[in-house]
């Protein structure tokens, strides 16, 4: 029978924080919130430092070429998290790539920043896509 | 008091924002790990994250507590810089001749500079999607 559940918030009854959810193999459960990305980004340095589309920004700092520091709405619990980022790269460029700057002044519970590089130079670029995820606080 | 809630869809309660389930199971990542990679390598911070292995300079391996439903998962990777000013280009990836399993990863790293050898990188992250077994 399809089911249909309407609701603003979950929220798990022995641990608040803690959902499981069966995975698709019927057997073995995950939690709900550790799966989640907790903040992703798709953004533009080139034209006029744009966002594409986000979850949990609330506002961004153009700190130089190839460099943004995308703040966050909901802090993580930890400067430790996973971070994955890609973007758009020139054809005919090479020694291209993308990093999350670990410095005390580039990484936080609050924010990140992204560094783009292209032909070894800090660059920017059209397109940053950027996801977090980690333990909320 | 334990419950378990059987559902298809959730919706907010304005009838709203409509994900099926199915989604969230499966857009869910099911692992996600960040190894500091330099000095003394642990990992600083993991989901579903059973143990690392530190195999030498630029290399890793990662074992999920609960298994994949095969070996055809998703792995994402990615390095972090521990230069506040950018510092070297890192490349990280599957390291080549090991087979994945259900569980495990292995990941090789290096600096674009000098990428003919395996390097110690400071953020070593890691992440899996796919179906659970």
């Amino acid at each position: 029978m399809a089911s249909l559940l309407k609701v603003d918030a979950l929220t798990g009854v022995t641990t608040a924080g803690s959902i499981s959810v069966t995975g698709e193999g019927n057997s073995t459960t995950t939690n709900l919130q550790q799966g989640l990305a907790k903040h992703w980004v798709r953004f533009d340095q080139v034209n006029s430092n744009t966002f594409g589309d986000t979850f949990n920004s609330s506002s961004f700092t153009d700190v130089g070429t190839g460099y943004t520091t995308f703040t966050r709405t909901s802090n993580l619990a930890n400067d430790d998290y996973p971070a994955f980022i890609g973007s758009e790269i020139h054809v005919s460029y090479t020694n291209a790539s993308d990093s999350m700057l670990a410095g005390a002044t580039q990484l936080s519970t609050s924010f990140m920043t992204t560094y783009h590089v292209e032909n070894g130079s800090p660059t920017d670029t059209r397109t940053i896509s950027m996801m977090a995820v980690g333990d909320l606080a | 008091m334990a419950s378990e809630l059987r559902v298809n869809t959730l919706k907010d309660a304005s009838g709203n924002n409509s994900v099926a389930t199915s989604f969230v199971a499966g857009g869910s990542a099911k692992l996600w790990c960040c190894i500091q990679g330099t000095g003394t390598a642990s990992i600083k911070d993991s989901f579903n994250t059973a143990s690392f292995t530190d195999h030498g300079s630029g290399s890793y391996s990662v074992v999920a507590t609960n298994a994949m439903s095969d070996t055809n998962y998703n792995k994402v990777s990615h390095g972090g810089d521990n230069s506040s000013s950018g510092g070297n280009v890192i490349v990280i990836g599957g390291q080549r001749g090991f087979s994945v399993t259900s569980t495990t990863v292995k990941l090789a790293c290096s600096y674009h500079a000098d990428s003919a050898n395996l390097a110690d990188v400071s953020d070593v992250n890691v992440t899996y999607f796919g179906d659970l077994a």
